[in-house]
């Protein structure tokens, strides 16, 4: 007499909330979710293909535009992996700087991303907020590397230039308010009933699961994995300074929630210490003009706001750009996660579990 | 929902193979080590000879545990290196391929961060036309292992979904802009590109726009007849 | 001549004046609520049209008139217009029974004095809940009309939260209605004008509805159903220009009824604050002063709270509110005996 159908619903690519031109087909009985399938490329532009026709230098433009939200972080991991490659000794000043200004990037991309999840969940006066701290971070990008969102930030053995006047006396207010404004955003969210129920056993995905997904970054660290590039294979100056690891074992949204906000609290304790303790000296290795690197393969991977940022460079000696360059984008991969955290699940979870992967998807596409 | 992070069976030989490893200060687990690789003899496995990719060998590299590795290979590991901090091996292609990778995942390596395709056609010393390279972490050990594969053209090339589930979306890429067939596995479709989209454009030949020059009217033509 | 004045002149005046205000609060309504979340959200809200922004809702206003009507083209195009209407006129007609102020005789205009109401129906109340319940039809239908599946889905959840809530609602007035004795809204307030107002024997009836109030009127916490982010729009998806102007104004009529309701039925209606009673105020303006704090209420929850999900809404709807309405009855039934 009655029959039951599954019915398809189509999210995106243009919808308010997928954080970019995502599109998931979901197959719905009712309310909850029965398949989940992700379908991207719609923010494909070919980085990979571009970077064989440019110059080593050129290419560092197409890694801003991968996360958009923390171009830095892509910046930092690019660099990186030239100067593994060109085995060059950056001058210790440059490696504070370098982190200190990545750990701003964290700080910008986890502010973006607690606005936009706070505003899918409904808390629309977090978004604003976030976005009212995040302003300050832009400033001082800006003021170092003339851009505000897109930052083309480091250089082949240091930073481009040296440290800008007044940079230090903004980031010294930063870490005075900053504090008192998380404060707030935990006043607002955590202990919050409503916040706790939409997020609390959803998205819930165990350990072992997460590692075999790939997953990485503070997704898998609300699982419990206690995995961070930064403390397992330390790079720059985060061996140097005195920071903690941020864990939770809840394995669902509200512990990706916790870590995220736990890891914006160590942010700006790096960003502390590596202000009191920049070094003097060089801020940038003397390197040729046209850069050439020696023939092999490297891959090198950073700890980018969103996960574990990869990038494979295969140099053929000759050229003046990678011969091949591969981005492992952690969104790309995270991705993957979507299915088994949302199966089963109601339709309004969809948002929540997308905004705790944290998903942008330039680095997805690429 | 909590579970250790340490991967079940291989705990015993990755705790021996800690004891190889320098540890820079003691830490509520191993994965958070600050581990080093401090520069030791190569490890040669005996085997065919080596292929003509020339790296050059600098830094830190070998441990116990690179040695332990090829010890459980034994020889279908064709060749290994150590380059820039990196150690690589080298695998055959072929039906034994994906036993092999089982081998190697229950060495410790349980985290496969990425599969990337290769196109060796235009690079100097290439023994083949094209490469896989699958990118490795061991969680609990903390250490990094690339190995790679080499394939001619049209070949095929087992999947490893049923071993690291992220293989997925990786095979896919590698299928939709290199063109390297996977078998093996379901739902091996294009993931960046459209599905009708012809050629593969991460290869190196110069693509005449491999026929997607009209891809735009093709689509506009078909969402006219649809509709 | 006096059938006349009574029955048909003084309330078609009457009708004039209760209809114009309530479309022009509306009006003030979508500027404050614009204004007063912006300041919550530390920035300014609309500011270039007119001083301060407040010729904004003309603008909006105009906009509206002047969009294109869109259908889309497998509507049906009768109940696509009908639902509308159908969400509009109820929660308008509600209006009719709503007390405004005590008796008044217009600056001595009329010969005897006139209840500030269009009419003091003696099942007031009863009147004013089953009409608001019409309103469903217009989200049902206005979703399912559209023949497309967000619409659907919003509609449902729309109706069904509003349906569920309606029983808490109804429950948490039965215990002022007891204490009152009476249906009439007029002798509502009168019953508060002798003791307490009734917040403080029935504040939990009191929390229970203003919960209830925001559900009906889909307002967040509660606000699912048009959830931007999850179902674009709800139910009001593929409705543009005139037609969804009158979705958009049921929904701040809808809210100005139920505030108008707690006023009258929990806050005291339009007697003064006791105690500030030499103040001389109108009744009126007490009347507004109490249904301005109820509508910053609503603006002050959207602006703080994320929005339940759907299925813990329903739950709370009937697991939770349903009960404590129940034992408030019982008690005050108790209590009144």
């Amino acid at each position: 007499m009655f029959k039951s159908e599954v019915i398809e619903l189509n999210m995106g690519p243009q919808h308010p909330s997928t954080h970019g031109v995502l599109r998931l087909k979901l197959k719905l009985d009712g309310e909850s979710i029965v398949d989940v399938s992700p379908e991207i490329g719609y923010l494909h532009r070919g980085v990979e293909k571009l970077a064989e026709n440019f110059t080593y230098l050129q290419a560092l433009n197409l890694t801003d535009r991968l996360d958009y939200v923390a171009a830095i972080s892509n910046n930092l991991g690019y660099i990186e992996t030239l100067e593994k490659l060109g085995e060059v000794e950056v001058p210790r000043k440059a490696k504070y700087f370098r982190t200190l200004m990545t750990e701003l990037g964290r700080l910008s991309s986890h502010l973006l991303w607690l606005a936009t999840h706070a505003l899918d969940i409904g808390a629309m006066t977090v978004f604003l907020y976030a976005f009212r701290e995040r302003e300050f971070i832009l400033d001082m990008f800006e003021m170092v590397t003339g851009g505000r969102l897109l930052t083309t930030a480091f250089r082949y053995g240091g930073l481009k230039d040296d440290i800008p006047e007044g940079f230090e006396r903004l980031v010294r207010d930063l870490i005075q308010i900053f504090p008192g404004r998380l404060a707030d955003y935990e006043a607002l969210l955590t202990k919050n009933r409503i916040w706790m129920k939409r997020t609390k056993q959803v998205g819930v995905i165990s350990a072992g699961e997460a590692i075999n997904l790939g997953l990485s970054g503070p997704v898998v660290r609300g699982s419990g994995v206690r995995f961070d590039i930064r403390k397992a294979e330390p790079y720059e100056a985060y061996g140097e300074l005195d920071w903690e690891m941020a864990v939770q074992d809840g394995c669902d949204t509200y512990a990706r929630y916790l870590v995220r906000l736990e890891e914006m609290r160590q942010s700006l304790r790096i960003v502390e210490q590596a202000l009191d303790g920049m070094p003097e000296g060089d801020f940038c290795t003397k390197a040729p003009n046209v850069l050439k690197l020696p023939k092999g393969e490297v891959y090198h991977s950073i700890e980018a706001p969103k996960g574990e940022l990869g990038y494979y460079l295969i140099s053929d000696g000759k050229g003046t750009g990678p011969y091949r360059l591969k981005v492992r984008g952690p969104s790309f991969v995270n991705l993957q996660g979507l299915k088994p955290m949302i199966t089963g699940h109601l339709v309004a979870d969809v948002v929540a579990v997308i905004g705790t992967l944290d998903v942008v998807l330039g680095e997805v596409d690429r | 929902m909590t579970e250790e992070k340490k991967t079940k069976t291989p705990e015993e030989q990755v705790a021996s193979l800690k004891e190889g490893m320098k540890k820079t200060e003691p830490e509520k687990t191993p994965a958070a080590s600050k581990a080093e690789n401090p520069a030791e003899a190569n490890p040669k496995p005996a085997g065919p000879p080596k292929p003509a990719i020339v790296e050059q060998e600098h830094g830190p590299a070998s441990e116990d545990w690179q040695k332990k590795l090829l010890d459980a290979l034994g020889d279908k590991a064709t060749e290994s290196h150590v380059a820039s901090g990196e150690f690589t091996i080298v695998l055959e292609n072929g039906a034994a391929f994906p036993e092999t990778m089982a081998l190697i995942h229950e060495n410790g390596y349980d985290y496969l961060s990425d599969i990337s395709s290769v196109d060796y056609s235009k690079y100097e010393g290439a023994p083949k036309r094209f490469a896989l390279a699958y990118h490795l972490f061991s969680v609990a050990g903390n250490h990094r292992l690339r190995v790679k594969v080499f394939l001619e053209e049209g070949e095929a090339v087992p999947s490893v979904m049923h071993i690291w589930a992220t293989a997925d979306f990786h095979e896919r890429e590698a299928f939709d802009l290199m063109g390297i067939v996977f078998t093996g596995r379901e739902g091996l479709r294009r993931i960046l590109l459209p599905e009708d989209w012809i050629g593969h454009p991460l290869r190196k030949e110069l693509s005449k726009n491999d026929g997607n020059a009209a891809y735009t009217a093709r689509l506009v033509r078909k969402v006219r007849e649809d509709a | 001549m006096d059938y006349t004045m009574i029955n048909i002149a003084i309330p078609a005046v009457k009708i004039l004046i209760v209809f114009t205000v309530v479309l022009l609060s509306v009006l003030v309504m979508t500027y404050a609520e614009r204004k007063v979340i912006a300041f919550m959200q530390v920035r300014l809200g609309p500011m270039r049209v007119g001083p301060w922004g407040l010729l904004q809702p003309i603008a909006d206003a105009l906009k509206l008139f002047s969009k294109e009507d869109i259908v889309p083209s497998m509507a049906d195009k009768l109940v696509y217009f009908l639902a509308p209407t159908l969400a509009i006129v109820p929660a308008l007609l509600t209006f009719v029974a709503v007390p405004f102020g005590d008796e008044t005789t217009f600056f001595g205009l009329l010969k005897h004095p006139t209840n500030m109401a269009i009419s003091d129906l003696n099942i007031g109340l009863l009147y004013i809940l089953a009409i608001s319940s019409v309103g469903i039809y217009g989200i049902l239908l206005g979703g399912w009309s559209s023949n497309s599946k967000y619409p659907l889905l919003g509609a449902l959840r729309s109706a069904a939260q509003i349906i569920s809530y309606e029983i808490p609602l109804t429950l948490a007035l039965v215990g002022p209605i007891l204490l009152a004795n009476t249906l009439s809204m007029r002798g509502i307030v009168e019953a508060q004008s002798k003791g307490l107002w009734f917040v403080i024997p029935q504040f939990f009836a009191f929390l229970v509805y203003m919960a209830c109030a925001v559900a009906e009127t889909n307002r967040a916490p509660y606000d699912l159903p048009e959830a931007e982010q999850e179902l674009v729009a709800g139910f009001h998806t593929e409705y543009s220009g005139m037609k969804f102007a009158f979705f958009y104004l049921a929904e701040y009529a809808n809210m100005i009824v139920v505030s108008a309701i707690a006023t009258v039925v929990f806050l005291g209606g339009w007697l003064p604050v006791p105690g500030l009673a030499f103040l001389h105020i109108p009744a009126i303006i007490w009347f507004a002063l109490k249904l301005a704090f109820f509508l910053f209420i609503f603006l002050w929850l959207r602006a703080t709270y994320p929005r339940y999900r759907y299925d813990q809404l329903m739950a709370i709807g009937w697991k939770f509110f349903i009960p404590v309405a129940l034992i408030n009855i019982f008690v005050t039934a108790l209590l009144v005996l």
